[in-house]
């Protein structure tokens, strides 16, 4: 009865392309792109033909670039917003017709699964670009465009649509676990990971064209000069890989497989590393001059505690622990579910303690970058300023999990991430409110340790300007004027005193409100259960 | 086969299932009964490696599973309360997927297929697309692929629920064919009548713990304060004269009046159930029918447990 049985390869990709491309299907976008490609063609040679001040090669090759460009941007369209869309509505898909729960317990493994689900999803896109991409080759060798800015660009087109791909599987398998139930609306997921994938392409592609070989758009690495799109193609490359990594982990959480902390780690180190790389330290322009790439070192210092500051809000979110949890902590239970229990809390907190380390640690490194002794710019640490810095940060970040912490044992619907929110909001306000007053030493402002980090390095000659000079002869710094600048990041030790007593009562606060609120719990539940162990007795 | 300890899930700060220890030996088909929230799905979910325990201990044919609930999947097969399919593909492909997934050897993978579709009584929509069968095909779809390793324990949950009559007792004969073959089979139903009719033993759940289990017959013994005996009378008015007579007799317990039926436990032998047949008729002209009624499973749930949900 059963024949022909194709059993090579993945199962959930020939699943899933027996389910999105049928054959008949696949004619239709053959037709569909070759139609495409035909009317890119016709219009870009009607605009052309005919035309008597240009030469019949004239002509040619200028109709020959607009079809290679109109083809490039369906390719762009295909590539970078069309899959990651399909890709980003995979999990959402299974979820909302009801086969999740078949998925949670086939034998495949999660990788094969993402891998499955990732081309698959993508597969009528790559089909289309398939029948493109050869006319818009011939369409790029008719226009004489250069071979390497072609393989440039595409490599953009490839690698940027491969990521956004990732980045669209990562957010599906995220949204789509069993327990998750925030999926109304989650088809709009879709549009959303390709609008992201639309605007990046345009907000980038000039790097891997008009920009490419000119100095002024040169990035730096650890102070290396690299071309921006290499810069580029990296950090997508990068972007890509972890989203696809955390897609994996998704799938693995929702079939119940513990989960080991160290990628999560790796991450976390990873990405710090590149952070730091790519804001670290000054720009020498010439032998006594120091700039910071058109902004002042402060200024890349922020950029660096918001991403991560966000990062750790986003952690925090995902390990507090809700009223479930608690139970499974306070599981008066030996057997080795409940020992694993609490051993993954356990583990969970220590990734948070990790990633705060590590975000310290590339704060301190950043810090350094920027005080060195570049072109006999005298070196100086300026701790005074560097621990309350840290100090404010690590405060705040602690005080922010304590709330969200205690958000997360509130019957919220939204639990934890209840918390981010308003942490960020709070912040938010706190920030503008401070901003309304003339004298910046105010406690809204420096409640953010941001906002303090600033304040604090304001017309530092290290920090908080984009370009400061040296005289060697008489041992003073000068400003870009040449005006003597006695301003040697000095720190009034009111506005540090001020700072970290606001950041250090708020935190308090928060981790006694949590403390309240956890205990209040363990009375319900222990004392419950106690209560109800005495009436059987 | 299935043996669990202590097996505790929280929602929150409420037990959906509690303190559950419960043992089905192999072979054996095990009805789940409860009313809606006693936490018979949650149950099932455990069991199938779907839920993660608050705490406890599962244990299904030999092997131990705490924290890693994957290696259940391998032995033990699950269908849902409700379930979507694959309605693009034909059901030789959704079955070629799942055998795949499931790991089944190449070499066996069409014999498997073809087995289970017979099994199923399915063979002939080989070729059909998914999305053109009916609902019951669609249970008994499920039920298929959910065969298709070999699971040594199959869990149904509520797998009449939706069936007209027909794809009812259509599947009532394929788990008692399951059974047969020696798979071990926890079924959670509300229609209890049919559970009677093909499980050999109960758990039954109310609040997320399990009231009362065993085998069906032991249970029923158990409940039994003498012979059933049910008397029908022609009006409610004869119902209750009747009743009000019985009430005095030392020999009848538990007399129950229900509009113009009348039941009763009789405590004495057949003999002395025949000579009360004869007392009450000969007594009473309204009398319709007199006969020894057989306890079911219906009548175990309802004298058990207040009924209320978790």
């Amino acid at each position: 009865m059963a024949s022909s049985f194709n059993l090579k390869g993945n199962p959930e990709l020939e699943r899933v392309l027996r389910t999105n491309l049928p054959a008949r299907r696949l004619l239709f976008i053959g037709g569909f792109a070759l139609c495409a490609v035909l009317v890119v063609t016709g219009l870009a040679w009607n605009s052309y033909a005919g035309k008597d001040y240009y030469t019949a090669f004239q002509q040619v090759t200028k109709a020959g670039r607009d079809a290679y460009w109109g083809m490039t941007v369906l390719l762009f369209g295909l590539l970078f917003v069309l899959a990651p869309a399909m890709t980003a509505l995979s999990f959402i898909q299974e979820k909302l017709r009801g086969t999740a729960i078949f998925q949670q317990m086939i034998l495949l493994k999660p990788v094969d699964i993402a891998v499955g689900k990732f081309f698959g999803s993508g597969a009528a896109s790559y089909f289309a670009a398939l029948v493109i991409l050869p006319n818009a080759m011939l369409a790029a060798l008719v226009a004489g465009e250069e071979l390497e800015d072609v393989v440039c660009l595409y490599l953009f087109l490839i690698v940027g649509g491969l990521s956004f791909q990732a980045v669209g599987l990562f957010i599906s398998a995220a949204i789509s676990g069993p327990a998750e139930k925030g999926l109304r609306g989650g088809l709009l997921l879709g549009p959303a990971v390709g609008v992201m994938g639309a605007v990046t392409a345009l907000f980038w592609y000039r790097y891997f064209t008009d920009y490419k070989g000119q100095q002024y758009y040169f990035w730096r690495f650890y102070g290396m000069r690299i071309e921006g799109y290499v810069v580029i193609l990296g950090l997508l490359a990068f972007i890509g890989l972890w989203a696809f990594a955390g897609a994996v982990r998704r799938i693995k959480a929702s079939q119940l497989v513990p989960l080991k902390a160290w990628p999560v780690w790796l991450f976390f180190a990873t990405a710090e590393a590149l952070l730091v790389g790519l804001l670290w330290g000054w720009q020498p322009t010439s032998r006594y001059e120091l700039s910071a790439y058109g902004t002042a070192p402060i200024v890349h210092l922020i950029f660096y505690m918001l991403v991560n500051g966000g990062a750790l809000l986003v952690l925090a979110g995902s390990i507090a622990l809700s009223r479930n949890r608690l139970g499974e902590w306070w599981s008066a239970g030996s057997d080795p579910l409940g020992l694993f229990h609490r051993e993954e809390i356990r583990s969970s907190f220590k990734t948070f303690l990790i990633a705060l380390g590590v975000a310290l640690a590339g704060l301190v490194a950043l810090w350094t970058s920027y005080h060195m002794d570049v072109a006999e710019f005298p070196e100086n640490i300026s701790l005074y300023q560097l621990v309350p810095i840290a100090v404010g940060f690590t405060l705040s970040i602690a005080g922010a999990l304590c709330f969200i912490q205690y958000c997360a044992m509130q019957r919220f619907r939204a639990r934890a991430w209840a918390g981010v929110g308003l942490v960020v909001a709070f912040y938010f306000v706190m920030g503008v409110a401070g901003l309304l007053f003339d004298n910046r030493n105010n406690t809204a402002f420096l409640a953010n340790p941001v906002f303090f980090a600033h304040e604090l390095t304001r017309k530092d000659n290290y920090m908080g300007r984009t370009s400061v000079r040296y005289n060697a002869s008489d041992q003073r710094q000068i400003d870009f004027y040449g005006k003597p600048n006695d301003m040697k990041g000095s720190a009034p030790a009111s506005l540090i005193t001020h700072a970290l007593f606001t950041e250090g009562l708020l935190a308090m606060g928060c981790f006694g409100l949590a403390y309240l609120k956890w205990r209040k719990i363990e009375e319900e539940m222990l004392g419950g259960e106690h209560r109800s162990q005495d009436a059987a007795v | 086969m299935i043996n669990t300890l202590g097996l505790t899930k929280y929602y929150d700060t409420r037990a959906a299932v509690r303190d559950i220890s419960l043992y089905v030996p192999a072979g054996e088909i095990c009805g789940l009964i409860g009313p809606n929230g006693a936490g018979k799905t949650t149950l099932l979910k455990m069991l199938a490696g779907l839920l993660r325990p608050t705490s406890g201990k599962i244990e299904i044919d030999g092997i131990e599973v705490g924290a890693e609930p994957k290696q259940l999947h391998e032995i033990v097969g699950y269908v849902p309360d409700t379930f979507g399919l694959y309605d693009e593909l034909s059901v030789c492909h959704f079955m070629q997927y799942f055998a795949q997934a499931h790991r089944v050897p190449k070499e066996q993978i069409e014999r498997r297929i073809d087995g289970v579709l017979e099994l199923t009584n399915l063979t002939s929509k080989f070729d059909e697309p998914v999305g053109a069968l009916s609902r019951g095909m669609r249970q008994r779809l499920v039920i298929a692929k959910t065969l298709l390793h070999a699971p040594k324990v199959l869990l149904l949950d509520e797998p009449a629920a939706g069936l007209d009559p027909v794809a009812r007792m259509d599947l009532c004969e394929l788990i008692r064919e399951l059974g047969r073959l020696g798979t071990t089979l926890i079924v959670s139903s509300h229609i209890l009548t049919e559970l009677a009719d093909f499980c050999t033993s109960v758990v039954i759940m109310e609040q997320g713990h399990v009231i009362r289990s065993g085998r069906i017959e032991e249970l029923v013994e158990n409940l039994s304060n003498g012979l059933p005996v049910r008397i029908e009378m022609t009006d409610a008015e004869a119902a209750s004269m009747l009743a009000e007579e019985l009430l005095g007799r030392e020999d009848l317990r538990d007399v129950v009046v229900s509009a113009s039926t009348v039941d009763c436990a009789f405590r004495g032998d057949r003999r002395a159930l025949a000579t009360l047949h004869k007392e009450i008729v000969l007594k009473h002209d309204g009398v319709v029918s007199f006969y020894e009624r057989r306890l079911t499973i219906e009548d175990v749930f309802m004298a058990v447990g207040s009924h209320a949900v978790s």
